[in-house]
């Protein structure tokens, strides 16, 4: 179902219990609007550090298992093809490694566990591995943006009193 | 089969497996329901891979006899 279909109070009206819920269980209202910056904020940095783990904490556990499986598959899929050499800095990789930097649970100790391998021989699967952990990197980004939409629902335009949409 | 032959399989496959896993996640951004995440996210991922594959291998193919 799309989530635009569901009507915008509705949809508000549950990134607020969810809110309620991640901060502690509070039951006041202006609380959890006061405490859902932080919760927005750790939501994004979650999925940031793990794929899933925003759609997780945000009660979305199915969507989370799927882009955790899917993520990790896809970067893990790209080491294994570049053979372990593909998450670098130096020469030209620096540019791919700003993909893959966005999938920082799995990006930054890739670099720190294969920062011994050198590029000893010819790698043929290189480049399609460079490209597998670059989109996985590049994918978690739009799954932020999800794990943002899924917090803060966009609100409905407001309707003027004749019922015509202001926007 | 020759050498030729298992590269262009392999990396044909390959492609094909990107193309299946970005559009899952693509879809997966517009939908709450994982089945239908997933269904929707193979059939338009296949559908897609086998069009591109089909425009840019005839497309390239006639390219390359034309030069």
């Amino acid at each position: 179902m799309y989530r635009g279909a569901l009507p915008a109070e509705e949809a508000v009206e549950g990134a607020q219990v969810r809110s309620v819920r991640l901060d502690g269980g509070g039951s006041d209202e202006t609380a959890a609007r006061s405490q859902g910056l932080a919760t927005v904020v750790l939501c994004v940095v979650a999925a940031w550090l793990v794929p899933g783990l925003g759609h997780w904490l945000l009660g979305r556990r199915g969507k989370a298992l799927l882009y955790f499986v899917l993520l990790t598959f896809t970067f893990l899929c790209g080491m294994w093809l570049a053979d372990f050499r593909n998450v670098r800095t130096d020469d030209d990789f620096w540019l791919y490694f700003v993909g893959e930097s966005f999938l920082g649970g799995l990006a930054f100790p890739a670099l720190w566990l294969t920062k011994g391998l050198e590029l000893v021989r010819s790698q043929p699967r290189l480049d399609v591995g460079l490209l597998f952990s670059t989109v996985a990197g590049i994918l978690n980004v739009c799954v932020m943006v999800d794990v943002y939409e899924t917090a803060c629902p966009r609100a409905a335009p407001a309707a003027t009193p004749d019922g015509e949409s202001i926007a | 089969m020759n050498v030729q032959t298992v590269e262009l399989v392999e990396h044909v496959a390959l492609y094909f497996l990107l193309a299946l896993l970005v559009s899952v996640t693509y879809h997966g951004l517009r939908r709450e329901d994982v089945g239908d995440i997933v269904r929707t996210g193979i059939k338009r991922g296949l559908l897609f891979g086998l069009v591109s594959l089909f425009v840019f291998g005839v497309g390239g193919y006639l390219l390359a006899q034309w030069l």
